[in-house]
């Protein structure tokens, strides 16, 4: 049973309908106003890519889009700020893989 | 306006009640800025009550006398001051792709774009699931999301106590607290006054707040490494000496699956440098911060700062700073005289002068002293982006005597990545600062880029075509 960091009412929000993006070949749970990087954390997701010299894993870090480390690739657009862009149901986010040459 | 955090919001606010035609501009999809983290535009069904600041601004846009860009970024800027409205900043939207670009044209602009966390490095802080206490409060208050089910909260600062709590009270099994600085430390410089009892009043309650959860608090401790199989599983804490270094045989080690740290809080200088402020150590803590006057004009005519930008001063020095920012750019404007600037801002300064107070009694509590390198390994990453580690920032100063940070971005990598150096410009100022025996003599370089945030080549290409724009700031686009 996969985690759920979300918090629900009183304390969170009164979230509307889940949906689901793909994440890899995952399917991810999302609520309408989530970002793409919040969502895969409240599933238990943190590896969102790996670096191009180690290939080290990296997730969220800074959360305000300051440090450019939670980047994907979202319906073919390639380095977008997980903490920054909003989850649409149907979303096809593809973890980076930074040895790879695109 | 640029940011709409607690001090951008009261700066349009005033300016728009003197009759300026003010435009907010801010990353974030909702204004609040990062104290007033509201949720999520969509997020939230229920009819919750945004703070009192987001309202206002709320209701001043309904009212069509401000008009605010959510979800936008300024990604250059430039100043010409042969043309009536000098400032000339480059839109972009956040999303990265070419939506919402624009070029828009300022008499007057009044910055405040805020602060970022000081992050430090230490072995594995790389992993996911280590993030820094801000973003854990972003996530919780802009997401409703906890950042994990048991973490650690850390670093230095009077902001590692409110995140801890919201995190405890999120339901976040918060193992401990570590404060790198002593008890004893704290307790000598606390601004125990009656002119600041308000804050001092808001201290006790989050160490209430703590207590009741049974949340330890360490001072004198640091998080000084984080292990893991792909994301953090356990973190090592250790005891400190005075200089932060870590003491033998001390270490212990916590199972967590999150560790927020953060280390206080550093101006983000990038786009008043582009504007052409003038910039120093600030000097509370020698972070590069914008030079403001008593009307927070800054040394770029008709350009005004206010809030974190200036100097860490909280969220109603933040305030009172943006608003009189505001009234100077009014005044500037010509919308209104310097009696009725005199009258509105009389307040205004002295609640500036008791928050600004407040704010360096404060810094008297928390020093940083660089042993916090000693928790290094040589293969620390100390540039995120880059990946570059403490071993090669080290021997570019001892071996290829680059001892400023200019010469060591460009032997190491380091600042060069995404971030441009905002996530590493400390370790980096740090590490010179032991291996050569001084501090660089350039501490702002890693922090100043012409190019704000990554955009794609079309979008300066979009800028270089326009017929309007003078040659000299295509040209210089297009040799970057």
């Amino acid at each position: 049973m996969p985690p759920d960091q979300r918090l629900s009412p009183p304390a969170g929000p009164e979230r509307g309908p889940v949906f689901t993006f793909l994440f890899a070949d995952v399917q991810v749970h999302a609520h309408a106003g989530e970002t793409i990087g919040a969502a895969l954390l409240a599933d238990g997701i943190t590896a969102l890519r790996s670096t191009r010299f180690a290939g080290r894993p990296r997730g969220l870090f800074c959360g305000i889009g300051s440090c450019f480390d939670c980047l994907v690739t979202v319906n073919g657009v390639p380095n977008l700020r997980a903490c920054l862009t909003p989850a649409a149901p149907g979303d096809r986010v593809q973890p980076q893989d930074g040895r790879r040459v695109a | 306006m640029v940011g709409a955090g607690p001090a951008g919001m009261a700066a349009a606010a005033q300016a728009a009640t003197a009759g300026c035609e003010v435009t907010v501009i801010d990353t974030y999809p909702a204004p609040g800025g990062q104290y007033h983290r509201t949720v999520a535009p969509g997020l939230d069904r229920s009819a919750a009550h945004p703070p009192e600041p987001v309202a206002a601004l709320n209701a001043l846009v309904a009212a069509g006398r401000v008009t605010l860009r959510s979800g936008t970024t300024i990604w250059t800027a430039g100043v010409d001051r042969e043309v009536a409205a000098p400032f000339r900043l480059h839109l972009t939207g956040v999303g990265g792709s070419l939506t919402g670009s624009a070029t828009i044209r300022a008499r007057a602009v009044v910055l405040a774009t805020g602060a970022t966390d000081r992050v430090l490095p230490f072995p594995g802080w790389d992993l996911p699931g280590v993030v820094t206490a801000g973003g854990a409060q972003a996530l919780l208050k802009g997401q409703g999301i906890r950042v994990g089910d048991r973490a650690v909260v850390g670093g230095s600062g009077a902001f590692l106590l409110p995140v801890a709590a919201d995190l405890a009270a999120a339901g976040c099994d918060v193992r401990e607290v570590v404060e790198a600085q002593g008890l004893r430390c704290l307790m000598r410089h606390l601004p125990a006054s009656w002119r600041h009892r308000a804050r001092l009043f808001e201290g006790g309650q989050l160490a209430w707040r703590l207590a009741r959860r049974r949340v330890p608090f360490h001072a004198r401790s640091a998080v000084t490494a984080a292990a893991g199989d792909g994301r953090v599983e356990q973190v090592t804490i250790s005891r400190l000496d005075r200089s932060w270094g870590p003491l033998p045989g001390t270490d212990r080690t916590v199972a967590v699956d999150a560790a927020c740290i953060s280390f206080g809080f550093v101006p983000q200088i990038g786009l008043a440098a582009l504007l052409g402020c003038g910039v120093e150590p600030e000097p509370l803590w020698d972070d590069p911060a914008v030079i403001v006057d008593h009307r927070q004009a800054t040394t770029s005519p008709g350009v005004f700062a206010g809030g974190e930008l200036t100097g860490v001063t909280g969220s109603d020095g933040a305030a009172a700073e943006g608003a009189i920012a505001g009234l100077a750019a009014a005044v500037a404007l010509g919308r209104i005289d310097e009696a009725a600037f005199a009258a509105r801002t009389r307040a205004l300064r002295k609640l500036r002068a008791v928050h600004r107070a407040f704010a360096t009694a404060l810094a008297a509590m928390y020093r940083r002293p660089d042993g916090w390198l000693d928790w290094l390994t040589d293969d620390t990453v100390v540039c995120r982006c880059e990946e570059v580690s403490f071993a090669t920032v080290r021997e570019a100063v001892t071996a290829l005597e680059a001892t400023d940070l200019r010469s060591v971005k460009l032997t190491t990598r380091c600042g060069m990545g995404y971030c441009q150096g905002r996530m590493c410009r400390d370790a980096v100022a740090a590490i010179v600062t032991r291996a050569a025996g001084r501090a660089p003599r350039d501490t702002p370089a890693l922090s100043l880029t012409p190019v704000l945030t990554p955009v794609p080549l079309a979008r300066i290409a979009e800028v270089a075509d326009d017929p309007d724009e003078p040659r000299h700031v295509s040209g210089r686009c297009a040799r970057r």
